[in-house]
């Protein structure tokens, strides 16, 4: 009930924001309808079946095709999107999704609960992040053709914000789709989003295309909630591999968008071109070098502790990211203005004291073995702040074994614990600390100490946000102290884009509705 | 003539045999599972393994490759583990870019290496002949992805005369296309005129050093027709090597320059099918480029005898 009161809350809220929106459009000029899209993303994608990845380029594209029950409004809650409303049990065991009504498919049929029952199960066996909320599934059911019910096993508090997070997406496609897919790939990319597939040629473009009978919702665009509208006729997603070829297309005008444009000198200089706008997505995503703790030296909590305490982050940001404006410093996984930003733990966090490091390395009776360290160069960032940290750890006494692969050898040298004993990577930022997959103990790494699975299961199953932002800090407080990674800060990466398109804003995942393109 | 063409033919299948052993083991023994490059870093090892599974991963690697083997011969290259389409048609359609790549950057290195060349030969030491090699010197210096990247930022970013990046195929208006294979072109052309250019210029001067060059002029016959009808057919073999050998290259993919300008070519198919471990279409794709490698060469070699009917089989 209380969950109902704070949706209706919400939903006047969205119709005041709306009220605004009005008077600020009715200054300007509507927002014309027509005309394509062309947005340059750093490759191709891997798949179109954005149940089944975490890929974030596949959650660009899928994005405007596929929607979800929920979805993320700008201040990072769930709001309804196919769901009319939804309410949870007092016992936090059983979500009832109200759905809305004449919401239409692309291939033109009404989408109904035995839709959606049979899209969740689908995302429960095959996506990353449905695996993980699924396991405290106990069922799906349609009792009518407008309700849906999940009955949980046990209180899972995120799991609202699994169904509404647009990768791993718990995308609701027609149920022949999903029969015909089987427990193999979709073969058709049905949803009901206001764009929908046409095409995708290897290597060439992937083509969406305005789905006329969209069922938009009435509130307020906010990130990823409220209204959608599909102003572009067309939107075409081109692989374009290099940063420097992203960033002239745009500059020329070849291009609408750009994602991940060069950082480091060339943001100054994009800044001062007229022709383009450059801006950093905030909040960012973290850096991260992840320990194997299953098997091999650091294994040994101390020398992971003399690693943290080694380190200093300044130069390993700045050699990696350049522009001070591109990333930030601090002990808190969550930004601040976010609910879960905490400094707890921060005793531990960018200490550079290389005293304290030989010390703790004396007492873990580390004997300079060479620490095994996994990094590529595909992405620069992960080479050049691994090089510093490599140096940095040197400098205090260890011995390392950089070993430098493509992104494709160090996903699989990662998973075997003979292998490694540090691999670097990157953590996007996720709405809920639920969905850090860190603190998943099947994660490469493999952090499964019973203090932290006890924490955490305790945190996912505690509704009240007040008891969950102190769990949270003790979660963080926990991460410094038995250093299952170290976290040397936040960066930001750049969407780039040309000046006279309207209503496009950076987001995580792209978003091309309530986008006027130039031509 | 007929039974050196069939043996020629004949010998690729050896040739293919080994390079198709080589390239499975090869990507086999890398590092890197498509099937987690797929799920994302997110998923876990149960994922993992069933996706495995489903892909016929799991099997001995013996018993992969016999079936692989077994569906070449009969022309069936498999089916690409990310975009779940036969591999031959992916090449196909990646083979079209490539195609009219080549053919306008080797039309460039022509127009540019030729003539250059044979001003280089005919003006022998003259500064005429001192630039044309700086030329080709410089050609040869700079770095092809420096090059494209320049002409870029010149004719696309400042002058706005030609897309920056990108690829129309000629169905689609054959002006259009040329449109936006014209950057690329040139950036891949101008480096490999260089070659010609040397080429030209050094078989010239051994033709025309020849006795029948100096009774051609003896019988008094002008110098133009001198280097055109008598000296510049018989210095085309090695040049016709060059070219050959060039084309071939080129039809592997001219990786560099499709990354900067964005084109779907061959090159850009190689390099994102390694990334991602795709290995039906990285094995496919070589096995063809080593067949394309091996009909260019037959079919220059059989030029040699248009250009010069001396030349026997």
């Amino acid at each position: 009930m209380v969950q109902r009161r704070s949706l209706r809350a919400l939903v006047a809220g969205g119709g005041i924001l709306a009220l605004v929106g009005v008077l600020i459009f009715s200054s300007s000029a509507a927002p014309r309808r027509g005309g394509t899209l062309r947005v340059a993303e750093i490759g191709e994608p891997l798949t179109m079946d954005t149940v089944a990845t975490t890929a974030t380029q596949t959650s660009n594209i899928t994005h405007a095709v596929f929607e979800e029950l929920l979805a993320f409004d700008a201040n990072w809650r769930v709001q309804p999107l196919l769901a009319e409303s939804f309410t949870k049990s007092q016992d936090g065991l059983t979500y009832t999704f109200k759905l809305r009504k004449n919401v239409q498919f692309h291939n033109g049929k009404e989408m109904t609960s035995e839709d959606v029952v049979a899209s969740l199960n689908r995302w429960g066996k095959m996506s990353p992040r449905g695996v993980v909320a699924y396991k405290n599934v106990e069922s799906a059911a349609g009792p009518d053709k407008y309700t849906v019910v999940v009955k949980l096993k046990e209180a899972f508090a995120p799991f609202p914000i699994f169904l509404g997070y647009p990768n791993g997406a718990a995308a609701i496609m027609p149920k022949e789709t999903v029969d015909a897919a089987g427990a193999g790939p979709l073969k058709q990319y049905i949803g009901t989003g206001p764009y929908k597939f046409v095409e995708w040629i290897p290597d060439r473009h992937v083509k969406l295309s305005r789905f006329d009978n969209y069922a938009a919702r009435s509130e307020a665009s906010s990130l990823y909630a409220g209204k959608r509208e599909a102003l572009a006729d067309d939107v075409y997603f081109y692989p374009v591999a290099q940063v420097a070829t992203r960033a002239a297309g745009v500059q020329s005008g070849d291009y609408d968008i750009a994602d991940n444009t060069p950082n480091q000198d060339a943001y100054s200089q994009f800044k001062k071109d007229p022709r383009v706008v450059v801006e950093p997505i905030r909040p960012g995503t973290f850096l991260t070098f992840f320990f194997n703790k299953k098997q091999g030296i650091m294994t040994n909590e101390k020398l992971r502790q003399a690693v943290e305490v080694a380190l200093d982050m300044q130069p390993i940001m700045k050699a990696s990211f350049g522009d001070p404006a591109l990333f930030s410093l601090g002990p808190s996984i969550y930004p601040q203005g976010t609910p879960y930003y905490t400094t707890a733990g921060s005793e531990w966090y960018n200490v550079h004291d290389t005293a304290k490091a030989k010390q703790l390395m004396k007492e873990a009776g580390y004997n300079g073995e060479p620490i095994r360290w996994l990094t590529t160069q595909q992405y620069d960032y992960m080479f050049k702040s691994t090089v510093v940290a490599a140096a940095q750890l040197q400098h205090a006494g260890f011995k390392v074994d950089m070993q430098v692969l493509e992104w494709a050898g160090v996903l699989d040298h990662r998973g075997k614990p003979a292998d490694y004993d540090l691999f670097t990577t990157s953590h996007g930022f996720v709405a809920d600390p639920a969905l850090i997959t860190v603190f998943s103990s099947a994660y490469p790494g493999w952090w499964d100490s019973p203090e932290k699975n006890q924490m955490f299961s305790q945190f996912n199953q505690t509704t009240d946000q007040g008891a969950r932002v102190k769990l949270w800090s003790n979660l963080q407080t926990l991460w410094y102290k038995q250093v299952p990674l170290v976290r040397p800060g936040e960066f930001y990466t750049l969407y780039m884009w040309t000046k006279s398109l309207q209503g496009f804003h950076p987001s995580d995942f792209i978003v091309v509705w309530n986008v006027q393109p130039v031509k | 003539m007929l039974s050196y063409l069939t043996g020629r033919v004949l010998a690729l299948v050896p040739v293919l045999l080994v390079v198709a052993v080589v390239v499975f083991l090869l990507i086999h023994v890398t590092p890197g599972d498509p099937a987690r490059v797929l799920l994302g870093q997110d998923a876990t090892p149960e994922q993992v393994q069933n996706l495995r599974h489903e892909m016929g991963l799991d099997r001995p690697l013996g018993v992969q490759f016999i079936l692989w083997l077994g569906r070449a011969f009969h022309g069936d290259l498999g089916i690409s583990l990310f975009q779940r389409i036969p591999v031959t048609a992916d090449i196909i359609q990646h083979a079209g870019p490539t195609v009219t790549l080549s053919l306008m950057a080797i039309t460039v290195s022509l127009l540019i290496g030729i003539p250059a060349g044979v001003i280089s030969a005919v003006f022998r030491d003259s500064w005429l002949d001192q630039g044309s090699l700086a030329l080709a010197m410089l050609g040869a210096a700079v770095p092809s992805f420096w090059l494209g990247l320049s002409l870029i930022v010149v004719f696309a970013v400042n002058l706005g005369w030609l897309p920056s990046s990108g690829y129309r195929a000629p169905a689609e208006g054959f002006g259009l296309s040329l449109h936006y294979l014209l950057l690329p072109a040139l950036a891949l052309g101008l480096p490999n005129s260089s070659l010609i250019i040397r080429f030209t210029r050094s078989s010239l001067l051994d033709v025309i050093g020849n006795d029948y060059i100096r009774t051609a002029r003896a019988k008094g016959v002008s110098e133009r027709g001198v280097i055109f009808h008598h000296a510049f057919r018989n210095a085309l073999v090695p040049i016709l090597t060059v070219v050959g050998l060039t084309f071939a290259a080129l039809m592997g993919g001219a990786v560099v320059t499709e990354t900067v300008f964005s084109l779907p070519g061959v090159g850009q198919l190689v390099v994102s099918s390694v990334l991602r471990r795709d290995y039906p279409v990285i094995q496919g794709v070589i096995l063809m480029v080593a067949t394309v490698y091996v009909i260019i060469n037959l079919v220059v070699d059989l030029l040699y005898f248009l250009v010069d009917p001396r030349v026997k089989y």
